[in-house]
């Protein structure tokens, strides 16, 4: 095991059991899907039950992976310990990372799950269903934690007000933009954090429109592959006090 | 099978009975013409301006009024802090490449802890051999009634258990290399005694240990060489036997130094 990950496993796991979600917040979350449940078409806010099913895990994938990623990660003050042991900021951090993804995978399994059992009989295949709530649960928080590292690594204290503003800039983007050409169309697209391509990959898996999925796929990859290295390399050049 | 931090063949509650097995002897580090600076540019004038010295394995006690620059050269030997002039090389290799190497034991003065993990799991995090420690009789690292605070809570100790947490996770590993920044500041007097004990085996065990402290009293007990500094730069340096001998005491010869300085 790496020192990296000798210290993610045992700072990690107490700060899930203890500070985020804890105890209470981890069981709370797990019993939110019972929400799916109810006759969420009667809403005004949602077009069907699918829809509120959808809206509802992404809302809780969203909350639960800010929650974990945004209150403490290798933060600079845990970093004045870590350097005098010889052990790699950047390790350690994407230790961390890695950690909170499975953490987030297996609550998204959970909701997705339950997701799909309450909409059994809706009419959509069982199993596509069950595939796109879990890529809406699992990209939105790889999305969302991703960009908070990134935010982090940049020292930027307030990274959940930060995540907000650039969750709620990519899911308007396109009205925003609606009349201008097709290439700052794509060129916004691109530059904004992908979050709304969890929702657009959740739509294409559930089509079986295999060119949309890889399209947004792709698109996803990119964002975590620049954003985490871009985090990762800003955070191993941080000196506490300095 | 006994642990590196709980080795048997020494009575147990002294501190030789529960330190991490040293190999090898602590690095030289030598400073010449250092200049550390804080702030974006490392231009503010705090911090280290021209500090020259050499230091050996040994005990060393950095000694100077507030604001002289101690800290500064501490954070600047474990690679926390860039020079922005000068050279500043330990064991003959820069600093974060020897950390990087080696690791080191450096305790800041006001050491962050995340008071969301019990001593016990902090430590793990950082030395292996932590793996075996375990509540029981006996100190561990050397500082006594550290063993009873293994499995609570860090943000629920007091100031100086926390600082016998922060001064633990300082002597983990076996780098060879401590610096410690007023490490008896909140520690009760048989901590401090216990401490001595700890460091001063050190020393004679080979390691490069670096104090700073205003107790110059207890430096008086441990230190094998004083070095002054004042203004960011190195004012003087005795050994402690020529310190005793010329002056009588470390107080009458910090006075001589800096009330001398002053006038």
């Amino acid at each position: 095991m790496s020192r990296g990950l000798a210290v993610a496993w045992s700072w990690r796991l107490p700060y899930w059991q203890r500070v985020s979600p804890g105890v209470t917040g981890g069981g709370l979350y797990l019993l939110l899907p019972v929400l799916f449940f109810l006759p969420l078409e009667v809403l005004p806010l949602f077009e069907d039950r699918l829809r509120g099913v959808a809206l509802l895990l992404w809302f809780f994938a969203l909350a639960f992976a800010l929650g974990v990623a945004s209150k403490r990660g290798v933060r600079e003050e845990d970093s004045v310990w870590l350097l005098q042991k010889g052990v790699s900021l950047g390790e350690a951090a994407l230790e961390d990372w890695l950690l909170d993804l499975g953490l987030n995978k297996v609550v998204a399994l959970w909701w997705a799950s339950i997701g799909t059992l309450a909409l059994l009989g809706s009419g959509h295949s069982p199993g596509l269903l069950w595939v796109s709530l879990f890529a809406l649960g699992v990209g939105t928080a790889a999305l969302t934690q991703t960009f908070v590292l990134f935010l982090s690594g940049l020292g930027v204290r307030r990274s959940v007000d930060l995540t907000v503003l650039a969750i709620f800039l990519s899911l308007t983007a396109p009205a925003l933009v609606f009349q201008s050409s097709a290439r700052v169309q794509t060129a916004v697209d691109w530059i904004l954090p992908p979050f709304k391509e969890a929702w657009v990959l959740a739509g294409a898996l559930r089509a079986g429109d295999l060119h949309g999925v890889s399209a947004s796929l792709l698109h996803i990859l990119v964002f975590l592959g620049l954003f985490l290295a871009a985090g990762l390399w800003r955070i191993s050049q941080w000196r506490p006090n300095g | 099978m006994p642990s590196a931090v709980d080795r048997p063949g020494r009575r147990a509650g002294t501190p030789e009975a529960s330190l991490p097995a040293r190999s090898g002897t602590g690095p030289d580090i030598t400073a010449d013409g250092l200049v550390v600076g804080y702030g974006r540019k490392r231009r503010a004038p705090l911090g280290l301006r021209g500090f020259s010295a050499r230091f050996s394995p040994g005990i060393t006690a950095l000694v100077g009024p507030n604001g002289a620059g101690k800290s500064t050269f501490l954070r600047s030997a474990c690679g926390l802090l860039a020079p922005s002039a000068g050279t500043l090389s330990v064991d003959g290799t820069d600093p974060s490449a020897f950390v990087s190497a080696h690791g080191v034991g450096f305790l800041p003065e006001s050491p962050p802890l995340p008071g969301y993990l019990t001593p016990k799991e902090f430590l793990l995090g950082l030395a292996p051999e932590a793996s075996a420690l375990s509540a029981g009789d006996g100190d561990l690292y050397g500082i006594p009634g550290f063993r009873t605070i293994l499995e609570k809570r860090i943000g629920t100790l007091s100031l100086g258990q926390k600082k016998k947490v922060a001064l633990a996770a300082a002597l983990s590993g076996d780098s060879g290399l401590l610096l410690l920044d007023e490490p008896t500041n909140g520690l009760d007097p048989l901590a401090v005694q216990d401490l001595r004990e700890v460091l001063t085996r050190l020393g004679r065990e080979g390691a490069t240990v670096i104090v700073s402290s205003h107790h110059l009293d207890e430096l008086q007990r441990l230190a094998d060489v004083l070095v002054f500094v004042d203004g960011g730069r190195c004012v003087g340096n005795w050994t402690g036997s020529e310190a005793l001998e010329q002056f009588g005491s470390f107080d009458a010869l910090f006075e001589d130094v800096f009330r001398g300085r002053a006038a």
